[in-house]
C-alpha cells in the first residue's frame, strides 16, 4: 500500500479552505490541492490524480453528493476513498454517504490537530 | 286548542247537570203531585229547578272563567320565560360573535348524520360559511377542511365521541378563493338520551402563530447553520494557533489561544444545542433504534465524560447491579442523554466528590441513576428543570456553563425512545436524576453463538 500524500480537498469557503490545507500539509505532511466547488473538482480530478478526495456535502451550485456521482460516473475513484465533511453526522445521514459511496464521514468543526490522524487512519482502513 | 277542550268540557258537564236537576226535579215534581196534587205544587218545583239551573250554569262559566285564566297566566309565564331564553341567546351570541374564533354545539346522531345546532358568527371568518348553511348538514364545513386532512379529523371526531374524550385538533381549512388557513379546535362531547352526542367547543384560526413558529424554526435553523460555516474556520485556525503549527506562541498569548479555543467550544457546544432542538420540534431527528445491551452505552458514556469531571476533581462510580438488560435504543441518543446528566452531576458536586451511578432492573424496565451529593435543586426551580433555557440562576450561565437546553433536549429524546427521565433533589443535599428504559423483548434480540 502506497503512502498517502495527494489530497484534493472541495470545499467553497475560502476561509475552512485555508484552515484545511494548513492542518492537513503542515500537521500532517500531506499535499493538498484546493477546489472551490465540485465542478472544478471534476475538471482539476485528471491533472491532480488525488489519493484522497475530502469533499464538502453542502456547496452552492453543485453540492457534495452530487459532486461525487459526477466524479463516480466520469472517473475510476475504486481505490481513492471520498470522505465528506459534514455538519450533519446523525447515524442516518452517515449511512446515507456511506451508501453514495463515501468511505467515512468527517464532522464539522473539525479538530485541525487531529483531522490529519483521523484522515490517515481512514485511508489505512480503506486499503486493508 | 287548550280553549276549546276546556269550553266543551264545560258544556258536556253543562248539558248533563242540566239533565239530571231535571230528571231530579221532574221527579221531586211528580211526588210532591201525588202527595198534594195541586199547580201549585208544580210551580214550586220548576221554580227550584230553574233557579239550581241557574245556579249550575253560574258556577260552571265562574269555573270556565276561572280555568282561562289560569291558562292564561302560564301562557303568559311561558311567553316570558321563552323572551328570557332567547334574550339569553342572543346576548350570548353577541358575546360569541366578538370571540376570536368559532362557538358551536356539534350534534352527531347514531344514524351518522351531522349537523350544528349552534354557531357563532366566527364561522364566517373561519370557513366562509353562515351558521345557516350548517344548521341541517355539516357537509358544507367539512367540505372546506383540506383535502389532506379530512380524514384525520373525521376519524378524530369519531374516536372523541365514541370514548368521550376532549377533542382536539389542528388541522388546515382550504378557503374559496385557495387561501389555506390553519385552525385549532377542541370540544367536549355529551352523549345524549337518544344516544347521539353533542360537541360543545371552540375553533380558531392560528395560521400567524402557526406562521410565527414556522420563521422562528426556520431562524433558528439557519442561523444555527450558517454560524457552523465561520465557526468551523476560527475553531480551525485557534486550534492551529494553540496548536502552535507556526511555532511557540508568547505565554500570554497562548493563553489567550486557549481561552478563545475553550469559547469556540461552548459556542459548538449552544449551536449543537440548538440543532438538536430545532430537529426534535420539527420532528426531524432520525432514531436508529436498536436491541442492544445497555451497560456497554453507560460505560461508554461514562469513559467520555470522564475527562470533563476531572476539570471539577470529580469522580464517577459505577454499580452495574443488573447487568444484562437488553433495551431497545439509539446508543448515539441515550449517550447524549447521558452526558447531560454526567456532566450536570459534575459541574454542581463539590470538588473531590463522587458521583455514582447505577445500573439495574426495576419490573420490566432497565433503571440508570445519576446520585450526587451537590448544592442540590431549589422548590422554586423543580418545575421549569426540563423547560427550554432553563437554568436555577442566570449567574450559572458564567459559573457553570451550559445552554440550559441539555436537560430539555434529554427529556424529548428519552420520550422519543419510549423512555422516562426524572429526577428528585433537595437543596443543598444533592440530586438523583433517573432514566428509564422498557426491556427489549427477548423474541426481538438477535441470536448469539
Amino acid at each position: 500500500m502506497t503512502e498517502l500524500q495527494r489530497i484534493m480537498h472541495v470545499e467553497d469557503d475560502p476561509s475552512i479552505q485555508q484552515v484545511a490545507k494548513i492542518a492537513l500539509e503542515a500537521v500532517g505532511g500531506f499535499s493538498v490541492h484546493t477546489c472551490g466547488s465540485g465542478m472544478q473538482a471534476l475538471a482539476d480530478y485528471p491533472t491532480v490524480a488525488p489519493q484522497l478526495i475530502l469533499l464538502d456535502v453542502m456547496m452552492p451550485g453543485m453540492d457534495g453528493p452530487t459532486t461525487l456521482q459526477q466524479l463516480q460516473s466520469r472517473y475510476d475513484l475504486t481505490k481513492v476513498p471520498v470522505i465528506f465533511m459534514t455538519a450533519k453526522v446523525q447515524s442516518s445521514e452517515i449511512a446515507s454517504y456511506k451508501a453514495l459511496g463515501a468511505a467515512d464521514v468527517v464532522a464539522k468543526p473539525f479538530d485541525p490537530m487531529t483531522l490529519s490522524n483521523q484522515i490517515r487512519q481512514i485511508w489505512l482502513d480503506f486499503h486493508l | 286548542m287548550i280553549n276549546q277542550r276546556i269550553s266543551r268540557t264545560i258544556n258536556f258537564i253543562s248539558w248533563l247537570g242540566s239533565i239530571l236537576l231535571l230528571l231530579l226535579f221532574s221527579y221531586l215534581a211528580w211526588r210532591g203531585y201525588q202527595q198534594t196534587p195541586t199547580a201549585d205544587v208544580l210551580q214550586r218545583w220548576t221554580l227550584a229547578f230553574l233557579a239550581s239551573e241557574l245556579l249550575l250554569l253560574t258556577l260552571l262559566s265562574e269555573v270556565k272563567r276561572l280555568i282561562r285564566s289560569l291558562l292564561q297566566e302560564v301562557k303568559q309565564s311561558e311567553n316570558l320565560k321563552r323572551r328570557a331564553q332567547i334574550e339569553a341567546a342572543e346576548q350570548l351570541s353577541k358575546m360569541a360573535s366578538q370571540l376570536p374564533g368559532m362557538v358551536f354545539q356539534f350534534l352527531l346522531k347514531p344514524d351518522g348524520s351531522n349537523s350544528f345546532m349552534y354557531c357563532s358568527e366566527g364561522i364566517r371568518d373561519i370557513f366562509n360559511l353562515t351558521p345557516e348553511q350548517v344548521k341541517d348538514d355539516a357537509g358544507p364545513l367539512f367540505d372546506r377542511i383540506h383535502p389532506a386532512d379530512t380524514q384525520t379529523v373525521r376519524d378524530s371526531i369519531i374516536a372523541a365521541t365514541k370514548q368521550l374524550t376532549l377533542w382536539k385538533i389542528e388541522h388546515r381549512v382550504q378557503r374559496p378563493n385557495g387561501d389555506i388557513i390553519w385552525v385549532t379546535s377542541r370540544a367536549v362531547p355529551e352523549r345524549q338520551a337518544d344516544g347521539s352526542v353533542i360537541l360543545y367547543g371552540f375553533a380558531s384560526d392560528f395560521t400567524e402563530r402557526k406562521q410565527v413558529e414556522r420563521l422562528k424554526d426556520e431562524f433558528v435553523s439557519t442561523v444555527s447553520h450558517e454560524l457552523r460555516t465561520p465557526l468551523t474556520a476560527i475553531s480551525g485556525a485557534i486550534g492551529l494557533l494553540h496548536g502552535e503549527v507556526f511555532g511557540p506562541l508568547p505565554q500570554q498569548a497562548a493563553q489567550m489561544a486557549q481561552l478563545a479555543q475553550a469559547n469556540v467550544k461552548k459556542l459548538q457546544l449552544l449551536i449543537n444545542d440548538l440543532l438538536d432542538m430545532d430537529k426534535l420540534i420539527a420532528g426531524k431527528m432520525l432514531f436508529d433504534i436498536q436491541p442492544q445491551p445497555l451497560l456497554p452505552v453507560v460505560e461508554a458514556s461514562l469513559h467520555d465524560n470522564q475527562s470533563y469531571a476531572q476539570q471539577y476533581q470529580v469522580y464517577y462510580q459505577l454499580q452495574a447491579i443488573s447487568a444484562d438488560m437488553w433495551v431497545n435504543i439509539d446508543s448515539m441518543r441515550l449517550q447524549q442523554v447521558m452526558a447531560n446528566l454526567l456532566s450536570n452531576a459534575a459541574k454542581f458536586s463539590p470538588p473531590q466528590a463522587v458521583v455514582n451511578i447505577t445500573v439495574q432492573q426495576q419490573g420490566d424496565k432497565a433503571l440508570i441513576r445519576v446520585i450526587d451529593n451537590g448544592c442540590g435543586i431549589s422548590e422554586q426551580f423543580k418545575p421549569y428543570i426540563f423547560s427550554k433555557f432553563s437554568q436555577a440562576d442566570s449567574s450559572d450561565i458564567k459559573s457553570k456553563g451550559g445552554t440550559g437546553l441539555g436537560l430539555a433536549i434529554s427529556k424529548q429524546l428519552m420520550s422519543r425512545m419510549q423512555g422516562e427521565i426524572g429526577f428528585q433533589s433537595e437543596q443543598d443535599k444533592g440530586s438523583e436524576f433517573y432514566v428509564l428504559l422498557p426491556l427489549a423483548n427477548v423474541a426481538e434480540l438477535p441470536e448469539t453463538d
